[in-house]
């Protein structure tokens, strides 16, 4: 058992892990935070997705032991109360998503590419997207949330 | 037109569910957790054949942490009875068809790589999963056969005991002799033989299940399309047991395109394993073990003929075809290759006599049930490439063949050559439209261009028409209006399709009432009496009818009190009556109905790499009257892109020797991503409402993944054509079209 201590969405927690155990599962099965999804074993589907330290990582893809000191977000702290992000008010607006399991992680990858890019190109997307699998919406709407986001996120 | 009523009938609202799901908040069944709960993890077959030897759980058993470890022979002891399917053959003999007995846990013989031996119950995931790993079992390995045309060759390896040549039943239909004669006064015969290939649904959450067995009673949490259907399974074909002491709730499913809709063998493990020791117990499947384990999809090779006059005028269709059902018969594993996917078989022409064999063959592979399309996606391939193959062997340009063969608007209801009524549809039109819209004519620029480029540039169109419905026509819904809220109990079930939204929307219509005012509640066997759930594409038109039905008598039951309220004056009305007032819905909407499309598909393959890039869809889809045009659109953008997934990119492969699965993650079973399709266009035409139920809605849904391969199909071989290419089968992936390059150039 190591023990870790790191800040998610704003707060402050301290914790004994195991040292096989799984960011994502921590923030899962510990934490409670059941937004961050887990659709694969093989760390392809990007539905663990979430910011850690200012950069967006697959959570499945990561020791708990590594979090140690850092500074995450997951879908659960991305919006202001009641307020959504530009993100998730444009995957809502566009229909974005259908079943939204993937959701989450789209949504955190989505919000990397406009950190990076304020105004990417279909192109920029489907690149910032490659890690991310939706099997529901074949992407053109997820593509086009990602766009709505960037205008929102000038206005 | 019509007026689109604020959030009723044909306005593109913005889903309800959709806050829940963006803010993290949705719940899955891997979300949910219970006082005391254990986990599960699954021992499975390393071994697609074997005869189990012995099974040693004691080494497991002594680990600290574990509760429980569960073995087939534990499950019969207790009384837990086979997995049922649908029996719906016979054999070539007239006997009906006998699958091997599904046991929840292998008892005696494993059929497959990956099925479940035992099941082992610890404090936690990591715990049972190391367990797992401790459980010793001696096998016996047999040979193993997975393809279907090899099992059954003489002296393939035995699938099932009770079909020694591995033949689980045949289907036929039609007049061999009368299509004899059309083909020996035939002008040209066309003839194909087309894989379809195997598929794993993949819908982005694993299957899990959260058993909770208190006082005789089960609870069981699962991701499920058809509640009704599991608690009536698991109670009485299963455990044995009064429907009333099963309840299945269902919460947020994520994606089931038809492979979540039937019960699994590790749903029954678990239930057994949370009445075995007293407390919850949940399972989370790992995107291994949903390969593994999940049923598959299609997998059928069809050797088909068309005769044709010397006009192009179609006189016969002849198909035979070999499906694979897998190890085990899935629920729906015998009906989809045969009485369910075979109904659209004569496709949108008028094809006046079609002779039809099937013969449903078993192997040593995962059971194959119901993915988006089902049979559908089959029957489409096969006629719209039999339709190209007839262009070449005539001469006539296929879209000049397909108008020529039309079942014309007027000639509505018409009874196709398999027998089934089209109510509605205008091929013709939806064809022109999809030729504007794809700008057909201006694709001989585009191809020119590709050429400057390098590349081969190719075009290929595809008419699909679809049975929705399922083969369930019933649907009754329970409508309470409340002081404040409207609420509907539906025994369909919401998986993503964004149903809570569109039935909000048929209440809106009636009742004129505020979509925030409208809850749906599905999922719930104790909330909800009954109910067919959600597949085929049955929901909207079949259980949307039944909401239609509960307005109407809502409005009937108001007038009755000498109230004719509207939008919120509903609620002062049911204040004034004492609270709540509850009505029932039902429908019986007996025929099926007939979506249809025609997809245009171009694509540029470079001739270095044979990669395929699909550089233009447009899809012109009937879906009769839609009640929201973004939800739709979605759908079929979806729907599409899973069509794609199938033509360019994914195929299930065992090994032929081991019956090991070759393609079990993501990392070996490609998925489409963002970027498969760049330029689509989705066009939903309404002007030839369904006339067999009374919202004029046809099952939207499906549609892509029947429309988008054999467009694909067309549009490489059409590309391919000019280096003397003239057949692939799906996917059409880089390695396969550059082999086929190689070899046409030599
Ligand atoms: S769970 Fe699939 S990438 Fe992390
Ligand atoms: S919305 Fe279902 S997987 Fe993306």
């Amino acid at each position: 058992m190591t023990k870790i201590s790191f800040t998610i969405n704003g707060k402050q927690v301290s914790t004994d892990v195991e040292g096989r155990t799984l960011l994502v599962d921590l923030i899962r099965d510990e934490l409670r935070l059941t937004g961050t999804h887990v659709g694969c074993d093989t760390s392809q589907c990007g539905c663990c997705t979430i910011e850690l330290n200012g950069d967006m990582v697959k959570s499945c893809a990561m020791l708990a032991a590594q979090a140690d000191g850092a500074t995450i977000t997951t879908i659960e702290g991305l919006a202001k109360g009641d307020v959504l992000h530009p993100v998730q008010q444009a995957f809502t607006e566009c229909h974005g998503l259908q079943c939204g399991f993937c959701t989450p992680g789209m949504i955190m990858a989505s919000v990397g590419i406009l950190k990076a890019n304020p105004n990417p190109s279909d192109d920029d997307i489907v690149k910032g997207l490659e890690g991310n699998l939706c099997r529901c919406t074949g992407y053109v709407n997820i593509i086009k949330s990602v766009k709505r986001a960037a205008e929102l996120m000038k206005a | 037109m019509r007026p689109v009523a604020s959030g009723g009938i044909g306005a593109p609202v913005a889903r309800v569910e959709d806050r829940r799901l963006v803010t993290g908040a949705g719940r899955f069944v891997a979300d949910a957790a219970l006082p005391g709960m254990l986990h599960a993890a699954f021992v499975r077959s390393p071994h697609a054949h074997a005869r189990i030897i012995a099974v040693d759980t004691a080494a497991a058993r002594a680990m600290p942490g574990v509760h429980a470890v569960l073995t087939g022979a534990d499950l019969l002891d207790a009384g837990v009875r086979p997995l049922p399917h649908a029996a719906v053959l016979r054999r070539a003999d007239g006997t009906p068809m006998r699958a091997p007995p599904r046991h929840a846990l292998a008892a005696g013989w494993v059929r497959h790589a990956g099925e479940a031996v035992a099941i082992v119950v610890a404090a936690s995931a990591q715990t049972a999963a190391d367990a797992a790993e401790a459980v010793a079992v001696e096998w016996e390995p047999h040979d193993a056969v997975v393809e279907a045309r090899a099992a059954l060759a003489d002296g393939a390896p035995r699938v099932n005991r009770e079909a020694p040549d591995n033949l689980l039943g045949v289907f036929a239909h039609g007049d061999p002799g009368a299509v004899d004669a059309a083909f020996a006064a035939a002008a040209h015969v066309a003839r194909v033989e087309v894989v379809n290939n195997r598929l794993v649904a993949n819908a982005l959450e694993p299957r899990a299940a959260l058993a909770d067995w208190q006082d005789g009673r089960l609870t069981l949490r699962v991701g499920c399309q058809m509640p009704h259907l599991a608690r009536a399974q698991l109670a009485d074909a299963v455990f044995g047991i009064a429907p009333e002491r099963v309840r299945v709730l269902v919460e947020d499913i994520g994606g089931g395109f038809g492979a979540k809709s039937f019960l699994y063998p590790e749903y029954v493990a678990v239930a057994q394993a949370a009445r075995h020791t007293g407390r919850p117990v949940r399972w989370v499947a790992t995107r291994s073990e949903s390969f593994l384990a999940d049923s598959h999809g299609r997998d059928s090779v069809s050797e088909a003929a068309l005769a044709l006059d010397a006009d192009g005028t179609f006189l016969a269709m002849r198909v035979a075809t070999v499906a694979n059902v897998g190890a085990y018969v899935s629920h729906l594993g015998a009906v989809i290759p045969t009485l369910a996917g075979t109904k659209p078989l004569a496709g949108p022409y008028r094809t006046p006599l079609i002779d039809l064999d099937v013969r449903v063959v078993q192997t040593h592979t995962a059971p194959v049930d119901a993915y988006r399309g089902a049979g559908r996606p089959e029957a489409a391939y096969l006629v719209e490439r039999l339709v190209e193959a007839a262009a070449l062997a005539t001469g006539i340009p296929a879209l000049d063949l397909r108008r020529r063969n039309f079942v014309p608007r007027a000639a509505m209801p018409f009874t196709s050559a398999m027998g089934e009524v089209y109510d509605s549809g205008d091929f013709a039109r939806v064809t022109a439209l999809a030729l504007a819209a794809a700008d057909w004519d201006g694709h001989a620029g585009r191809r020119a261009a590709a050429r400057a480029r390098g590349r081969l540039g190719g075009r290929g169109l595809a008419y699909f028409i679809e049975s929705t419905g399922a083969a369930n026509p019933v649907e009754s819904v329970r409508l309470e209006l409340g002081a404040e809220t409207v609420t509907v109990y539906s025994g369909t079930q919401n998986m993503g399709q964004g149903l809570e939204t569109a039935y909000a929307q048929l209440v809106v219509e009636a009742l004129g009432v505020d979509l925030a005012r409208v809850r749906i509640v599905q999922g719930d066997t104790d909330r909800v009496a009954r109910g067919g759930g959600s597949g085929g594409s049955r929901s909207l038109f079949i259980g949307g009818a039944a909401i239609g039905d509960a307005c109407a008598r809502l409005v009937a039951l108001a007038r009755a009190r000498g109230a004719a309220p509207a939008a919120d004056a509903w609620f002062a009305f049911a204040r004034a009556q004492g609270g709540t007032l509850s009505v029932e819905g039902k429908v019986k909407v007996d025929a099926f109905s007939w979506p249809n499309g025609c997809h245009v598909c171009e694509v540029e393959i470079d001739r270095d790499t044979g990669a395929v890039a699909v550089t233009r869809f447009t899809a012109v889809d009937d879906v009769g009257r839609v009640i929201n045009p973004l939800i739709v659109h979605g759908q079929v953008a979806g729907a599409v892109a899973q069509g794609l997934g199938q033509a360019l990119l994914e195929e299930a492969v065992y090994d032929r020797r081991s019956g090991q699965l070759l393609t079990g993650s993501f990392a070996d079973y490609a998925m489409p991503r963002a970027g498969i399709v760049r330029a689509l266009g989705v066009f939903l035409d309404e002007s030839a409402p369904c006339t067999t139920n009374p919202l004029g809605a046809k099952g939207a849904g499906e549609g892509g993944s029947i429309g988008a391969p054999p467009a694909v199909a067309a549009a490489v071989l059409d590309a391919l054509a000019e280096c003397g290419v003239t057949h692939l089968d799906m996917p059409f992936t880089a390695p396969k079209v550059w082999r086929a390059l190689q070899r046409a150039r030599t």
